[in-house]
């Protein structure tokens, strides 16, 4: 596990923390559905990425938006 | 088609956040999926219970990745283009459309594009993160029967997703078609245990073997089905007139 090369590790984990960071400054801005905020917010931290996608899709109020 | 009604319906995907979360799984499933069969067997493999058949390769490391996408990222592309095309009575903006609008191609037909466009953009930078993580773990590889099966998925995942989004537009609610279309994908899994029907059902185009040369053949019957399936679904939903919201006056 220590020789993960560092051409696959950095893209990942650039990628991850930015979709974290995303979510987390999206839900700093956003109503949010059936669960409180921090809630989300660890969510989004301990299951990257499905933890981000569901509070994309379930946890935004998006009523205004939706269409 | 006019052009503003297309921007309207990308803008619909920036906004609702549908088009970050798509690409988002896609793109961190890219990255965890080979890594995954790459070193799972050092996590597992220092039990004396558990021996390795063999050291993981690059196609364990795509095949991983197109396991994970065909059943978990196509189901949550297929939710989104679902929630992205149905129009509701009850939403201030349905209400708008289906009190003055007759034909369906004007108001479905932008929505399945631009869920279509938008699913098929985040499935090739999935697997172009795949192909490129795949070279960073496992060195080179030969890129056509790389690109093969992830390209034949990437279509299926397409594919199943504008059979939900026309369902979803026929039917006014993406929960229904979502249940329908998960109804189905149940039915193909239960039915992909017989030899005989398993290379024509979408399970297969969804998830398809990664070998060293790339089956054409295969892939086309395993693709025409699903095609066809979901040509019938979109027809059928652009050529059912709209019955417009009358007001009681």
């Amino acid at each position: 596990m220590s020789n993960i090369p560092v051409a696959a590790l950095v893209p990942l984990v650039v990628v991850a923390v930015a979709f974290v960071g995303f979510c987390w400054y999206d839900l700093s801005r956003s109503r949010v559905k059936y669960l409180p905020k921090w809630v989300w917010a660890i969510i989004c931290l301990i299951s990257i990425p499905l933890g981000g996608i569901i509070y994309l899709i379930v946890g935004r109020d998006t009523a205004s938006v939706r269409g | 088609m006019n052009r503003t009604v297309l921007r309207v319906e990308w803008y619909r995907w920036l906004r609702t956040r549908r088009a970050i979360a798509l690409v988002a799984a896609f793109a961190l499933f890219g990255f965890v999926s080979l890594l995954g069969a790459k070193y799972l067997p050092d996590l597992i493999g220092h039990s004396d219970e558990i021996q390795l058949l063999r050291i993981p390769d690059w196609r364990d490391g795509l095949q991983q990745y197109v396991k994970n996408t065909g059943f978990l990222i196509a189901a949550v592309a297929m939710i989104l283009a679902a929630q992205a095309s149905a129009v509701r009575a009850t939403d201030p903006v349905g209400i708008y459309y289906l009190s003055r609008e007759t034909s369906p191609v004007r108001v479905y037909l932008p929505r399945i594009l631009m869920a279509a466009t938008v699913i098929a953009i985040a499935a090739a930078l999935g697997a172009a993160v795949a192909l490129y993580e795949c070279w960073a773990l496992f060195g080179s590889y030969p890129l056509p029967a790389a690109v093969g099966p992830l390209a034949l998925q990437a279509i299926a995942v397409v594919l199943v997703a504008l059979f939900a989004a026309a369902l979803a537009a026929r039917l006014s609610s993406a929960a229904i078609a979502a249940a329908i279309t998960a109804a189905i994908y149940v039915c193909c899994l239960l039915l992909s245990t017989v030899p005989t029907i398993a290379p024509y059902l979408p399970t297969t185009a969804l998830q398809p073997t990664v070998t060293p040369a790339f089956p054409v053949a295969h892939a086309a019957k395993s693709l025409l089905p699903l095609a066809i399936s979901t040509a019938t679904s979109l027809a059928l939903v652009l050529t059912t007139p709209i019955r417009t919201i009358k007001s009681s006056a």
